[in-house]
């Protein structure tokens, strides 16, 4: 779709899909892709003069796996893009693929990259592939991947005020990704 | 409130706790001292609960084995642990944190839960006393704070719980002497004749705004000496090298 002001949206396709968003000189984009997980999605983002988008993702994985592939391409001078892609598998496997793309010509981008990854079992996996094609040294682009488990020291100092083994590990699966759903809240 | 009857607790086959025996009765406050790696923080450890030590022995917690006990019914029941480390947990707002925790601590005592405009003043008042300022309450859990304000945090929590029995690990180590007053007034206003503490220490400082009943000195594993406040004192001026001379 073409994005020509400001746009913001909630995304939550149940099914397998590929999502384009033509963003237009001066347009700015805001999405949120979360509460669904198990299907492929791939999201594309052109990003004309000026133009800025944010993406940000949080799937909880439940006996299923997810993929997300994203695919950010500064195709205007001056565009700037910031995704966060998180993950929590509970006996499930995540996917991230990213790629920034920065053609030669093209100046003065910024764009970031985030995926972080918790993994509640040792039956669950997460995939990350974040990549950057930058053809110019007039950018601003970095990319980062973690995975990690719970924190035990964590779990303890909870349960230690008085909450379950249970009620603890949930609470710190909304810490992991509080951030993602504040913004989104905030931003709707 | 608190007997300890020959406690064994090791790591990995090495012992750390060899023999001890401890009774705390309700509202007295015991100061246990001694040097590094005698097996202090352990202790403290092992009565809230954590995991991975090999303990044999009985504990008994108001007449209740309290080694069969989940490390959030401990809690439950009263029992509280003043972290010598307090965990930074991202993402977990302190407010909400005390609030969830007040409020299951609440519920199992046949408690209603509190609204959130009753919690708020409740804290408020709290921090108010405990002279605790308040900006830490929004932040993410210990993330970012002082070592003073980790520690002040965990005395507010103290403070907002209103356990039976308080452990407070090491809770004097990195404060300055303002906090260091802040945080012992705020013990001792919590100081009440149904509520006991163990107050773990290298130094006497802290002893000297908070009187304990009995003071008892670890090494090696054991008590090695038990005596009243003077106690403390005179470890001071002889240190724990000279054990020989206690």
């Amino acid at each position: 779709m073409e994005i020509k002001n400001n746009y913001k949206k909630v995304i939550n396709l149940k099914k397998n899909s590929v999502l384009n968003y033509d963003l237009k000189a001066n347009s700015s984009a805001c999405l949120f892709f979360c509460d669904y997980a198990g299907y492929i999605t791939e999201i594309n983002v052109n990003l004309d003069k000026n133009s800025s988008c944010e993406l940000y993702g949080f799937f909880k994985n439940r006996n299923e796996n997810t993929d997300v592939i994203t695919n950010v391409t500064h195709t205007g001078n001056n565009s700037k893009c910031n995704q966060d892609f998180r993950f929590v598998n509970k006996n499930s496997i995540s996917s991230f693929k990213g790629l920034i793309s920065v053609p030669k010509h093209i100046k003065n981008c910024e764009s970031y990259m985030t995926n972080k990854n918790l993994l509640l079992d040792k039956t669950s996996q997460a995939f990350a592939k974040p990549e950057l094609d930058i053809k110019n040294s007039d950018v601003i682009c970095t990319h980062s991947s973690t995975t990690g488990t719970l924190d035990e020291e964590q779990i303890f100092y909870i349960q230690s005020r008085g909450l379950s083994y249970e009620e603890s590990v949930n609470m710190l699966i909304e810490a992991f990704y509080q951030d993602i759903k504040s913004k989104m809240e905030a931003s709707l | 409130m608190l007997k300890i009857k020959n406690l064994k607790i090791s790591i990995d086959n090495k012992e750390i706790i060899k023999d001890l025996n401890l009774e705390i009765k309700q509202g007295e406050i015991h100061a246990l001292m001694g040097p590094n790696g005698s097996g202090k923080s352990t202790l403290s450890n092992v009565l809230a609960g954590k995991d991975g030590y090999n303990v044999t022995g009985e504990i008994l917690y108001k007449g209740e084995d309290l080694l069969k006990m989940s490390i959030e019914e401990r809690a439950r029941k009263g029992l509280f642990m003043a972290f010598q480390y307090p965990i930074e947990i991202p993402g977990v707002n302190t407010i909400n944190f005390l609030k969830s925790s007040l409020n299951v601590v609440r519920k199992s005592n046949k408690k209603e839960a509190i609204d959130t405009f009753e919690f708020l003043d409740l804290v408020k008042e709290k921090a108010k006393a405990l002279n605790v300022n308040g900006s830490i309450l929004n932040r993410h859990l210990n993330v970012g704070f002082s070592g003073g304000e980790k520690k002040k945090n965990e005395i507010l929590q103290m403070s907002v719980l209103e356990p039976m029995f308080a452990i407070l690990d090491e809770t004097d180590s990195g404060l300055d002497i303002d906090s260091l007053k802040i945080i012992s007034n705020g013990i001792n206003s919590l100081r009440s004749i149904c509520r006991s503490f163990l107050i773990i220490t290298h130094y006497q400082r802290l002893l000297e705004h908070i009187k304990p009943d009995f003071v008892h000195v670890l090494a090696d594993g054991k008590i090695i000496k038990t005596g009243c406040s003077e106690l403390a004192e005179e470890l001071e001026k002889v240190g724990y090298g000279n054990k020989k001379q206690l």
